[in-house]
């Protein structure tokens, strides 16, 4: 491995030697290549010069020497010292050479044979022995070669030279000093020799090999250079840029780990450098990445755990909110409400209804006839809410009604309650009771506070609080003492009792509906039936407090008293007390909700006893008194006519002809046929001189089941 | 009790409005004969607006009817209130007068 440096300098230590190894193998490659084309080049020049002397010599040997025979002349090598004699050819080629040598270019030229005349042109070095061998086997091609001679490098080139002409051959083989007298035509008899110095060459290549190195490595300097440069601007900058944010992100850690491992700013390697701050970085992600999941794993578990918790609360919730629907359910079935709840009663009627602010409530109204003629109305408030509260409403429910059903006072039958709820109240619960009775004939109402809200009674033109706030609770104190108030209803009035649920009722601002904004609402609705009163008066209580939360469970009962279901009338023996008659039962019927065709049944049936009376029941002409009384009991309609009138018994007269042709129908005994058929129930009784005739009817069933409906409806 | 009394065709309508008793049977019955000794012979008694009948109202109705019988008379109910047919079928007037829902009913059957 590298030591601890830079990009750039890396990539310097890579490219120097191989850019210089380059530049020395492309100098030295030249200068091979250079030194074979300058041998290539000596050679052939070389050659040129060694043809050119055995062209001269060519010339010498067949324009010169034939002439010298002519001129009575001789060869011989002595030819500047003889007079007549010419040189030999091969003392011309010494010449030629001699002036070639002179030329001062270097080159030599020799002619030598290995069977020399002259003794100095044999043979001398390895070169010239070498080249005769290898001339001997191929005397066309020249043998050359480089050698050193006198300490100069130079190229030596050695051409055959072949007997070309007949008189080469018998002059050399007629010689006497001739080693050898055997030539023939074309046989290699020597050779030229061309020396050509090489040094001047080989240093002008040296130096191009020198210029050549230069200039590489030059150029190699100038790459590295760029390299480095380049690597820093496009490697090693970015490199730092990432390096340093990583090592801010180092830093950033909260980890002890990571903060102990913030890697210094980059000095060698940044790649190195980055690679180790990625390793740290990577190791710090690890860790911190297992620490996460193991908190995910650890969170996951926890919203599990939390979830089945949840779970099992949402199902325990779910039961007992079940449980508390079925209560809440069982709680309003104890309650009566079915509406109207005596359909028979006409003389009074009676309305009530309980919203619990939670699924139980604590408060509870009742009501109960004690007898024919008395009538029970109970409302209470238990202290708290939901079940306990339940509970403890039921329990007082209970003991109010089967007390007051004993026919007792109401302050005594709160006494009593009072006495039994006390001693095992353990949670110290308390309820407060109004409990009233209505005698119904008369309108009285007897009543006592157990420390509830006091109710009022609504008529025409007024409203009265029904006594004072007086009594303690019931359940608080064992010895409590109660007291029974007395006022009257009067026909047409309306009792309403209500709980604190009402007055109390909160706005979304916090403001209570109030006792007076209740008693204007009262007011406001007196006229109505108590269906309609409490309906109407609900929905303004809720109305009201829209978008609140209900604080207290709400009840009401109204009770309207009615005119009792009693008519009474004192008839003259006149024909005109009938329109009379009529239009108080008319007005009777109004007041109880009689069926119509109910009324006219009895209507007319009276009509037809009292005018039959008035016409033929007395023996005189003086005034008489017929008393009619009316009543209205038990979903029963009857009616007494007392007369003092002669006796007669209506019930004996014949039942009249009803098929007969017009001409034969009798025209009389009509009017007690219709009251025979009209009522049920006719009877005749003749008493202290008194005839009296009574008659009843049920009120038609269709009537009232229609009435119930439109109560059951509004529930 | 008011009494009205139009003629359509050959058919008289006597509407009786309000209560026929033995208050006011006796102008009824006047005003019947009346209208029988006018030698009117078709008679219907238009009975929508009558609220209440008696036996002295019923015998009125039956005098009438034994009139216009003995001179080949017709005479006609309409319009029952159901209260007011049901004393009718009570005192079996059904199978005396004829009773038809309305007044153009009654007027047609009876009618030449």
């Amino acid at each position: 491995m590298l030591p601890n440096w830079r990009i750039g300098t890396k990539l310097l230590v890579l490219t120097v030697p191989l850019i210089a190894a380059a530049t020395l193998l492309a100098t030295w490659t030249l200068y091979r290549l250079n030194a074979e084309r300058l041998q290539g080049m000596l050679k052939d020049r070389a050659k040129s010069i060694a043809h050119q002397v055995m062209a001269d010599r060519q010339y010498y040997g067949a324009a010169v020497v034939p002439r010298v025979g002519e001129l009575k002349g001789s060869l011989g090598a002595d030819y500047r010292d003889v007079h007549g004699r010419f040189p030999l050819p091969a003392t011309f080629v010494r010449e030629v050479s001699e002036q070639i040598a002179r030329s001062g270019d270097g080159y030599i030229t020799r002619l030598i044979s290995p069977w020399p005349i002259n003794k100095e042109m044999g043979p001398k070095d390895s070169f010239e022995n070498d080249g005769f061998a290898a001339l001997a086997h191929s005397p066309g091609d020249p043998f050359v070669r480089t050698d050193t001679v006198d300490g100069r490098a130079v190229m030596r080139v050695l051409m055959s030279d072949v007997a070309s002409s007949t008189s080469c051959v018998s002059c050399h083989n007629a010689h006497p000093q001739s080693p050898k007298h055997d030539f023939r035509l074309y046989d290699v008899m020597g050779g030229l020799e061309v020396i050509i110095p090489m040094d001047q060459y080989l240093a002008e290549s040296r130096q191009e090999m020198a210029i050549t190195l230069g200039s590489g490595l030059c150029l190699c300097f100038l790459v590295l250079g760029i390299v480095s440069v380049g690597a820093r601007w496009t490697v090693s900058r970015p490199l730092a840029h990432i390096a340093e944010r990583m090592a801010q992100f180092m830093r950033q850690q909260p980890d002890e780990q990571a903060s102990g491992q913030t890697p210094e700013l980059p000095r060698g390697d940044e790649a190195a450098y980055l690679a180790q701050s990625f390793s740290k970085m990577a190791s710090v992600i690890r860790t911190q990445q297992t620490a996460l999941q193991e908190a995910n794993a650890s969170l996951e578990q926890r919203v599990q755990e939390r979830t089945a918790e949840l779970r099992r609360t949402t199902a325990e919730k779910e039961r007992i909110g079940s449980e508390l629907r079925i209560a809440s359910e069982i709680q309003k079935s104890i309650l009566p409400r079915t509406f109207p709840p005596f359909p028979d009663r006409a003389d009074f009627e009676i309305y009530a209804t309980t919203i619990p602010a939670l699924e139980m409530g604590g408060d509870f109204y009742d009501f109960f006839l004690i007898d024919d003629t008395r009538l029970g109305v109970v409302i209470a408030d238990v202290s708290g809410k939901g079940v306990p509260a339940a509970i403890f409403m039921a329990v007082s429910r209970s003991l109010l009604k089967a007390t007051a059903l004993a026919s007792v006072s109401p302050s005594a039958c709160l006494e009593h309650v009072n006495r039994l709820l006390c001693p095992d109240n353990e949670s110290a619960m308390f309820v407060t009771v109004f409990y009233g009775i209505l005698q119904t004939e008369t309108g009285e109402l007897e009543f006592s506070n157990g420390g509830h809200n006091v109710p009022y009674v609504i008529g025409d033109n007024r409203l009265v609080p029904v006594g004072t706030p007086a009594g303690m609770a019931l359940g608080v104190l064992d010895e409590a003492r109660y007291q029974t108030s007395r006022m009257t209803i009067h026909p047409g009035e309306t009792l309403v009792l209500y709980t604190d649920g009402v007055t109390e009722a909160m706005d979304g601002q916090g403001r209570l509906f109030s006792t007076p904004r209740f008693e204007e609402t009262l007011q406001r609705l007196s006229q109505q039936r108590p269906i309609d009163l409490l309906t109407k008066l609900v929905e303004d209580v809720q109305a009201f407090s829209r978008g609140a939360v209900q604080a207290d469970d709400i009840t009401l009962l109204a009770m309207q008293y009615r005119q009792p279901a009693l008519l009474e009338l004192a008839l003259a023996n006149r024909a005109s007390e009938l329109q009379r008659l009529a239009s108080n039962l008319e007005r009777f019927a109004q007041n109880h909700r009689i069926p119509e065709r109910d009324v006219h049944a009895l209507s007319l049936a009276l009509d037809e006893v009292i005018t039959n009376t008035i016409a033929y029941g007395y023996d005189d002409q003086g005034a008489h008194e017929i008393r009619v009384r009316v009543t209205l009991a038990n979903g029963r309609l009857s009616a007494e006519v007392e007369d003092d009138g002669r006796p007669f018994d209506p019930l004996t007269a014949p039942q009249p002809d009803l098929t007969s042709a017009v001409e034969d129908r009798p025209v009389g005994g009509l009017g007690i046929h219709l009251v025979r058929s009209l009522m049920e129930h006719v009877e005749y009784r003749r008493e202290a001189g008194n005839n009296h005739l009574i008659m009843s009817r049920r009120l038609s069933a269709g009537a009232q089941a229609e009435t119930k409906a439109e109560h059951h409806g509004n529930l | 009790m008011e009494i009205s009394e139009r003629k359509v065709g050959d058919v008289c309508i006597v509407q009786i409005a309000g209560r026929l008793d033995s208050g006011t049977s006796d102008s009824l019955a006047q005003q019947l004969h009346r209208i029988i000794d006018g030698a009117e012979r078709r008679l219907v008694i238009d009975c929508e607006k009558l609220d209440y009948v008696s036996s002295t109202g019923l015998r009125v109705l039956l005098v009438a009817a034994k009139r216009l019988k003995t001179v080949d008379g017709k005479i006609a109910l309409s319009s029952l209130k159901p209260h007011i047919l049901e004393i009718f079928e009570i005192a079996g007037f059904k199978s005396i007068f004829p009773i038809y829902g309305t007044t153009e009913q009654a007027s047609q059957q009876i009618s030449g």
